[in-house]
């Protein structure tokens, strides 16, 4: 329990050293496992499990998946981009796909949060409108 | 008693009668012989009684004898017999009086009792009618209570059924309008993914862009 808690500790120090404008940044992060490893640790298998877990989270909270029918424009994107880092108060990377069946508009997910703007939610909304 | 003192006077009415026969008999006697009245008179009677106690023959001293052999024997059967016989008729006579005095006082019982029996009778009959009546009007505020009941319950399982068919009426209009809500919608994005030109959902996407940044920021 006590291990478990500093591995917690340590997965998070490593990941706050590695951030450069917010963001963490890979090379500054994998230097610092490299370190970790050349020490003969016999937490490295636990750390990078642990690493791997709060990884995930953060760079499910710093993407904004954009999902639109068609691709969108350079401008569009960077304006998405900075009205979620203003939003979330940290750098959010932007990661598009395309999905015909929104019609028009845009769907917008950043980790448990999801913005629509499409019309085939509205057409959604009108349906659940109507339903008892 | 009063049988004894009768025949003690019939005892001295024949003795006395025996001896005015006896003096009759001198009388003439005399008369026929000496020609005077009086003494004739006189020896006649006695002549005639004696004559006739003599075709009788009665002897005085065993009459007297006889008489109170007679007395004797009357006051010993008094006694003995007539006087046991008439207390047992005075029992008798007793009881059936007492008994006569019973019927009588049973017939007065009886009759009052037929009195109360028909008294009670009449007050049986009353109470029975009373009854009838009561048990009537009670048989009659059921049927009326159960007719309410049965109305009331009638009533209520139509408004029962009648709200059922609203409902049922409600759910299928919803359930209509529902259907239609979703054809319309698939029916509009199929329309619009086909009559949407690509520039037209770009425009699209840009307003929704900015309908975005103005809803958050």
């Amino acid at each position: 329990m006590r291990a478990t808690k500093k591995i917690d500790q340590l997965a998070q120090k490593l990941i706050e050293v590695s951030k450069v404008d917010g963001i963490v940044d890979e090379s500054n992060l994998w230097q610092g496992v490299q370190a970790f490893k050349e020490s003969n640790s016999n937490y490295w298998i636990p750390l990078l499990k642990t690493l791997k877990k709060k990884l995930s989270r953060i760079l499910t909270w710093q993407t904004a998946e954009v999902t639109s029918p068609t691709e969108l424009d350079a401008n569009t994107l960077n304006e998405l981009k900075e009205l979620f880092s203003q939003r979330y108060h940290r750098p959010i990377r932007v990661q598009t796909s395309i999905d015909s069946s929104l019609i028009a508009g845009i769907r917008v997910k950043i980790g448990d949060d999801v913005y629509d703007a499409s019309i085939a939610e509205r057409l959604q909304r009108i349906s659940e409108a109507n339903k008892i | 008693m009063k049988h004894f003192i009768s025949a003690f006077f019939l005892s001295l009415c024949l003795i006395a009668g025996l001896s005015a026969g006896e003096d009759t008999v001198q009388y003439q006697t005399a008369y026929s012989e000496n020609g005077n009245l009086e003494e004739g008179e006189a020896s006649a009677k006695s002549g005639m009684i004696q004559e006739v106690a003599k075709q009788f023959g009665v002897d005085w001293p065993t009459l007297i004898a006889q008489m109170l052999n007679f007395l004797i024997v009357a006051a010993v059967l008094h006694q003995l017999a007539i006087k046991p016989i008439l207390s047992t008729f005075e029992e008798r006579q007793q009881k059936i009086a007492d008994g006569l005095q019973y019927a009588e006082e049973m017939k007065a019982q009886s009759l009052a009792a037929e009195k109360e029996r028909s008294e009670k009778i009449k007050e049986a009959v009353l109470e029975a009618q009373k009854i009838v009546g009561e048990a009537r009007d009670q048989s009659k505020a059921l049927i009326e209570k159960k007719i309410q009941e049965a109305t009331a319950q009638a009533e209520s399982l139509i408004k029962k059924a009648n709200e059922a068919t609203e409902i049922e009426r409600q759910k299928m209009l919803a359930e209509v309008r529902e259907e239609v809500a979703r054809l319309v919608v698939v029916t509009s994005a199929k329309v619009l993914e086909k009559e949407l030109s690509n520039e037209d959902k770009d425009k699209f996407s840009k307003s929704a862009v900015n309908s975005l940044n103005n809803s958050l920021s």
